[in-house]
């Protein structure tokens, strides 16, 4: 971003390649309207492209990615007041050390070679809570970790962390459901 | 940890949706876009350019200042002199600025212009090619008008090069060009005045020294006069600087009296006496028995 910033068109190139791919699944799987989650991918790069020369390594690349595209998603729910972006209860609360949801354990290997396992995976996503999703997408699209995810979400670390395993554990819950 | 690296592996198994194309050119433009100059990318003109645009406020004023000085210009153009050296001749008074309407629905015949001799001389000034091309206000036409009793009022056809405009229209256009004729003028003329119209530019007009009245003094050019009828007689004065020069007028006359033009010397000194009365002429120019 520091060399994109300074001039260099292709670093933006490869910083587009790089997230391109996780910034739209993060968006459309956030966001049930496709055209919706479009338009906001395009705002989210226009907004990096405007803040280059603003733009300071304090953090990941991804983190201030995602939290350009978290804002902009807010926003979007909020403006079409699709459902309520507030944490669930309890769930800011829930530390590390409590109890998440009773999940059994998978077969793995088993469960990745269905693509029916693959497309109930995805179902379950869209069914946990945005903020919930939002852990899970973000953590699995962008790879940010716990501390990230908080910092682009803009919540305290302990609060995304229990919204990510609030999400795993849900989403465990429901593979197991069909076996 | 093991158990999300399983849901992360079944997640990453999932569809794998990407961007369209298009969403990829749209970003890349718009990347492309800022990163271009803001000088190469601006649509308007150049910063120095933009210096020297005026606004709207000083653009109207100086197009009225153009527009006032133009027509000012114009009016100062057209405007008859003012005071000047033009001495006041019968034919001045006889052919005063407010006179030529009147002038012109009367018979403008006067007694001189009932005598036999009043010779006329139309020289059409050689610079003034407005003047050249009214023909008919010139000698060719003087006669023709002469012959009818009744002035303008009959111009046969025969002669007339412009027979088919009327007189008001010539005066009109002779008066935007600065050469008119004052109907009375053409009155004065006697009807069988012989005509001289001299080809060449330097010709005098055989003026009869009775009748040195009815010639345009040397100040009133042609190109500003209202003096009866004569259009470009200057008396053998070629120019202005002669014209206004006494001194050159007379070596002039005495050039026309040494080459026998005897009829042109004597018109000329007899204008030149009074346009300068108070002038000592050398003896040598004496008018011969």
């Amino acid at each position: 971003m520091l060399l994109y910033a300074s001039g260099d068109a292709a670093s933006f190139e490869r910083l587009y390649a790089r997230h391109r791919g996780g910034l739209y699944r993060y968006l459309t799987r956030q966001c049930s309207d496709r055209s919706a989650a479009e338009e906001l991918f395009q705002e989210v790069w226009a907004g990096v492209i405007q803040s280059r020369l603003r733009y300071r390594p304090e953090a990941r690349f991804a983190t201030w990615l995602y939290t350009l595209a978290h804002n902009r998603l807010v926003d979007w729910y909020r403006h079409h007041g699709k459902v309520q972006w507030q944490p669930l209860d309890g769930e800011d609360n829930d530390h590390a050390g409590t109890a998440a949801p009773a999940a059994r354990t998978v077969q793995p290997d088993v469960l990745a070679e269905s693509r029916q396992l693959a497309q109930k995976l995805l179902e379950l996503l869209a069914q946990l809570p945005p903020p919930q999703r939002e852990a899970f997408l973000l953590h699995e699209e962008g790879g940010l970790s716990v501390e990230d995810i908080a910092a682009a979400t803009g919540v305290a670390a302990e609060t995304a962390k229990s919204r990510l395993r609030y999400a795993l554990a849900k989403l465990r819950q429901g593979l197991a459901d069909l076996r | 940890m093991e158990e999300n690296e399983d849901l992360s592996r079944l997640y990453a198994a999932t569809p794998r949706d990407e961007p369209p194309a298009a969403l990829d050119s749209a970003v890349w433009a718009r990347a492309r876009l800022e990163m271009e100059p803001p000088a190469a990318s601006a649509a308007g003109p150049t910063p120095w350019l933009r210096r020297l645009t005026f606004g709207p406020e000083f653009a109207l004023a100086a197009v009225v200042v153009l527009s006032v000085s133009l027509v000012l210009s114009v009016q100062h153009e057209q405007s008859p002199p003012v005071g000047g050296q033009a001495p006041q001749t019968f034919e001045e008074a006889s052919s005063a600025p407010a006179a030529p309407s009147e002038a012109q629905g009367q018979t403008p015949l006067t007694g001189k212009a009932s005598e036999p001799a009043p010779a006329v001389l139309v020289q059409p000034r050689a610079e003034n090619a407005h003047a050249n091309s009214h023909a008919p206000l010139n000698a060719e036409s003087f006669p023709a008008q002469a012959a009818s009793p009744g002035g303008a009022a009959a111009i046969p056809g025969s002669i007339s090069q412009n027979a088919g405009v009327p007189a008001a229209e010539a005066e009109r256009r002779d008066a935007a060009a600065g050469t008119s004729v004052a109907p009375p003028a053409r009155a004065a003329i006697a009807p069988q005045a012989p005509l001289v119209a001299p080809a060449v530019p330097p010709a005098y007009a055989p003026a009869p020294p009775a009748a040195p009245s009815l010639m345009r003094p040397p100040a009133e050019s042609s190109s500003r006069t209202t003096t009866i009828g004569i259009r470009g007689t200057n008396f053998g004065v070629q120019d202005k600087e002669v014209e206004q020069k006494p001194e050159a007028w007379l070596k002039q006359l005495a050039e026309l009296k040494a080459q026998g033009r005897v009829q042109e010397f004597r018109a000329g000194l007899a204008e030149f006496k009074k346009r300068y009365p108070s002038y000592v002429v050398p003896e040598a120019l004496a008018v011969p028995e």
